[in-house]
């Protein structure tokens, strides 16, 4: 198991600097730089622009000298300073993860728990109202897009005021107690983690509900139920076990994907997360935060995949780790 | 059994917590915070109503801001947010009647010869950190946005005056009176010299000085840094940021001004900026109630938002702004770096010549453009200057209302005819005339208008196909590359709209100037005369002569069409009816430009 875990870790490493190197020749090759974004401003002139292009190394178009210009204090540990927001990027990388942890955790919560019971009763009452339920709720959560379902999510709560419209909390956040802070915020969760949730829960709940009618269909099920094993003990306590192996898996590339998968949703529902802060560094070609973003996401993955592997070591007895 | 008990109980105990969520009501009648010191002893008596103290604003702020340091605001949210609320100027400006207020100081004078501006300040008045504000901060702010070794701040080159024989930038004087009269003694004279010192936003000598002089300035007031140390001289100040969410300003309890009544202003207590970048969320939060105001409505919007007005919410028609949207034909006959030329040389030919360019502008259906890609929310423009600059707009420019016939007959006197029966013109060597018009592919009203041109163009023989194409890439052609046939773009007017604004897009050496730009001397005679136009403009003192020159730049730039000249956008903005002393202006910020003065009823 530890020669596993080291050399899965010690892997990371190259994969890290082979993606980070793609990123970058992508952003040194696609044209413009972050300073377009000044272009036509009131009182900016090309000569400050220029300044800011030699300040920056922005004025080699040289992918290797470029790469480099970030590689070597990212060995250091010194990712550098946004260009935008000159502020050190890890602190606004840092202040936006929690966020993002928020909402895709309670995705998560939402997926994962709703779809294992309902692929379960899917399975065991097959072709009866509870499965064409749950049917209907897989297929519409597998169309739907999810811009179009956050919009209509959003003019939902405006209309309805069920809900607040987006942001992570209420503009009266001050004069609220502990409880009130709290009660604040799974409201304004509500909504965005029902949408980011759906499509796990359409896709899981199909794959719970087809390995569960496999497994049920087993000869030690049979068996079980010959020696006079009630129903829901042969259900919860020998079926699901099996039926959940490749879930396993699923769950772990969940994990990885906890702080990469948010953006389109983030940005609808004005949630201050990480998505929206790497989107719009691309879109400004801020080149030092996606550099950070991207380093991160790799390793967060790669950790993903550790984790899946070794949950499913844990579950299944016959899987042995080298 | 025991399970629903249990479930009972935690509903009873969320439900008892949830009822008591709130620990202070929102409005009180008090100013909270509260005022701290003695009115300032020349205190500016504003002429508003009289309002009350209390409650709080909520606004939209369309990105996160990029720094709170005002010397290296650039970017249009940021200085949306600093600019007038945080920090002021020596002088303040009016934004609904556009024209400057003394503001900071009790009044400004100017030499008869136009090169010496004398400020002198109010008395009494102090930071948002409480020390008190005096000549010695205007200098060292000076200082500061003059330092050549800033490499983060653009404000000299506003200042700037010109360069000596040895490269060296010539800047203007200051001086130090007294303790509260400063001079600044101009090389020229420049009579929008106010318009340089609009961009000079105050910053304090007590708190900056030992860290400029050590060279730590650049990383001061970062987004992340501790808002106490953002000390400014506005009606606010920073209290809370939290990134991807709000920024919000409390009162600053130092501020400088009074109503008629003696009573200290600002009278709201906070303002809230919440941070939202997709405009179906604002619109959405705004219908909600989350939001107070909406400040920007763009023409498709604008309809359903004015659906929207009751007697709570007030939606209003501020009109033409500053901003422009033209078409640009490549004038330059420069070469790129291999040598060969940046536009063919039959293709350059007709650009150069004006006849050409004028009968394009009467092929061009303004109307049109304005009902269709605007949805009746433009009107037709003619020159750099729209209406909605009052004092220096003139009517007296060369108009060219929709007439194909017109633009038909006007090409066949230039030699172009359709010999071939295609439909399409050609010129005397058999070229078909066409050209591919590019825009931004991000802004869905460009490319709209871009295709409709390109309908217009084809109904009167011309070729022209709309490309859109990348942000990024528009900037880098029309910027470096400067290969481009012709461009469809617009520009975003500066604060306040004046000569001193436009200088970077009129005279032949500015980078802007895009049909052809950074030329060592004027290319063509119209062009000199612009550029001794505006250069008479700056430094002419009398205002009625000022207004005359600039009617004749005007004049010649409809004529010679450097820039077609397409629409003005009309804006709108809504506002719940609560807030008092609301004055909408075209010029941003729209609603809170007197933030001081705004109360709830």
């Amino acid at each position: 198991m530890k020669t596993f875990l080291l050399r899965r870790i010690l892997f990371a490493i190259p994969l890290i600097i082979v993606v980070t190197f793609i990123t970058k020749s992508m952003l040194v090759l696609a044209p413009g730089s972050y300073l377009d974004s000044l272009y036509g401003t009131p009182g900016i002139t090309q000569e400050f622009i220029q300044r800011q292009k030699e300040l920056h190394h922005l004025d080699t178009e040289n992918v290797l000298e470029r790469y480099w210009y970030w590689f070597w204090p990212a060995m250091r540990g010194e990712f550098g300073y946004s260009f935008r927001y000159r502020a050190s990027v890890w602190d606004m990388i840092g202040g936006r993860v929690i966020n993002t942890l928020m909402l895709t955790g309670a995705a998560l919560i939402f997926s994962w728990g709703l779809a294992i019971p309902l692929g379960v009763v899917a399975a065991v009452r097959r072709n009866g109202w509870a499965d064409r339920v749950c049917s209907f709720i897989s297929f519409f959560g597998l169309s739907i897009p999810s811009v179009f379902f956050s919009l209509l999510m959003i003019m939902f709560a405006a209309k309805t005021r069920l809900f607040p419209v987006g942001s992570l909390r209420s503009a009266y956040w001050d004069e609220l107690t502990a409880w009130g802070r709290l009660l604040d915020l799974l409201w304004h969760l509500a909504l965005p983690a029902l949408v980011l949730g759906t499509i796990g829960l359409a896709q899981y709940m199909r794959q719970m509900r087809s390995e569960m009618i496999e497994t049920l269909s087993q000869d030690f099920i049979r068996t079980a139920r010959a020696k006079g094993l009630s129903q829901r003990r042969i259900i919860w306590r020998h079926a699901v076990p099996n039926a959940i192996n490749p879930l396993v898996t699923l769950f772990g590339f969940s994990l990885a994907f906890l702080l990469a998968g948010a953006l389109i949703t983030e940005y609808v529902f004005a949630w201050p997360g990480l998505g929206t802060l790497v989107y719009e560094s691309l879109v400004n070609k801020d080149e030092p935060m996606v550099m950070a973003a991207v380093t991160m996401l790799v390793m967060m993955i790669v950790a993903g995949n550790l984790i899946a592997d070794v949950l499913l070591a844990l579950i299944d007895p016959r899987i042995r780790l080298e | 059994m025991r399970k629903i008990i249990v479930a009972a109980l935690m509903s009873a105990m969320i439900a008892a917590a949830a009822c008591n969520t709130r620990t202070t009501p929102i409005t009180s009648g008090q100013p909270n915070p509260p005022f701290i010191g003695e009115k300032p002893q020349d205190a500016y008596v504003s002429k508003c109503e009289p309002g009350n103290y209390g409650g709080e604003m909520i606004l939209e702020l369309f990105a996160d801001p990029t720094t709170f340091n005002v010397t290296f605001a650039v970017d249009e949210h940021t200085t949306n947010l600093l600019w007038y609320h945080v920090h002021r100027c020596l002088v303040d400006y009016n934004n609904a009647d556009t024209e400057y207020d003394p503001g900071l100081c009790t009044k400004y004078e100017v030499s008869p010869d136009g090169k010496e501006w004398t400020f002198y300040l109010r008395k009494g008045v102090r930071w948002s950190d409480g020390e008190p504000f005096n000549a010695d901060d205007v200098i060292f702010t000076y200082h500061l946005a003059t330092d050549e070794k800033l490499a983060d701040s653009s404000i000299r080159d506003i200042f700037r005056e010109g360069r000596d024989a040895n490269n060296q930038s010539i800047y203007p004087q200051i001086e130090k009176i007294d303790d509260h009269s400063v001079r600044f003694r101009l090389s020229k004279p420049n009579a929008d010299f106010l318009d340089a010192i609009f961009n000079l936003y105050m910053v304090p000598k007590h708190k900056w000085e030992k860290a400029w002089k050590d060279g730590k300035f650049s990383e001061q007031m970062t987004v992340s840094a501790n808002p106490a140390d953002v000390v400014g001289l506005g009606p606010f100040r920073l209290k809370e940021y939290t990134a991807g969410e709000r920024v919000v300003l409390e009162r600053n309890p130092h501020f400088w001004k009074v109503d008629s009544r003696g009573n200290r202003l600002p009278y709201i207590d906070r303002l809230k900026f919440i941070i939202a970048k997709d405009f179906n969320t604002i619109q959405a939060k705004f219908q909600a109630g989350e939001l107070d105001v909406m400040s920007r409505l763009r023409a498709t919007d604008f309809a359903n938002i004015k659906a929207m007005e009751s007697d709570k919410i007030k939606v209003v028609d501020i009109g033409a702004t500053v901003d422009t949207r033209w078409l640009i034909l490549n004038q330059n006959p420069g070469t790129d770096s291999q040598g060969k030329l940046l536009v063919e040389p039959w293709k350059l030919k007709l650009f150069r010549n004006q006849k050409f360019r004028q009968a394009v502008s009467y092929a061009i259906n303004r109307e049109g453009l304005a009902n269709t890609a605007f949805v009746g929310r433009a009107e037709p423009l003619y020159s750099f200057v729209t209406p909605a600059d009052k004092t220096w707009y003139s009517d007296d420019i060369q108009k060219y209302p929709f007439n194909p016939d017109l633009a038909r007959q006007m090409f066949a006197e230039i030699g172009l005819k359709d010999t071939n029966g295609d439909g399409f013109l050609e010129d005397a060597e058999g070229h078909t005339i066409g050209f591919v018009i590019n825009t931004n592919s991000n802004n869905e009203m460009r490319v709209q208008s871009a295709a409709f041109i390109a309908e217009n163009l084809k109904a009167v023989g011309i070729k022209a196909t709309s490309v859109p194409l990348p942000a990024n890439v528009m900037i880098e052609i029309i910027t470096t590359k400067l290969t481009f046939e012709a461009v469809l773009f617009g520009w975003v007017g500066g604060v306040p709209p004046g000569p001193s604004n436009v200088k970077n897009t009129v005279l032949s050496s500015a980078e802007q100037h895009v049909c052809y730009p950074n030329q060592k001397t004027p290319s063509t005679e119209w062009e000199a005369r612009l550029d001794e136009l505006m250069h008479k403009v700056e430094t002419t003192v009398d205002m009625a002569e000022r207004k005359r020159l600039y009617a004749e730049v005007q004049r010649i730039w409809s004529e010679q069409l450097p820039e077609i000249n397409l629409v003005c956008e009309k804006e709108g903005v809504a506002y719940k009816t609560k807030f008092g002393n609301i004055r909408p202006a075209s010029l941003r910020p729209r609603l809170t430009w007197n933030a001081e003065e705004i109360y709830i009823k």
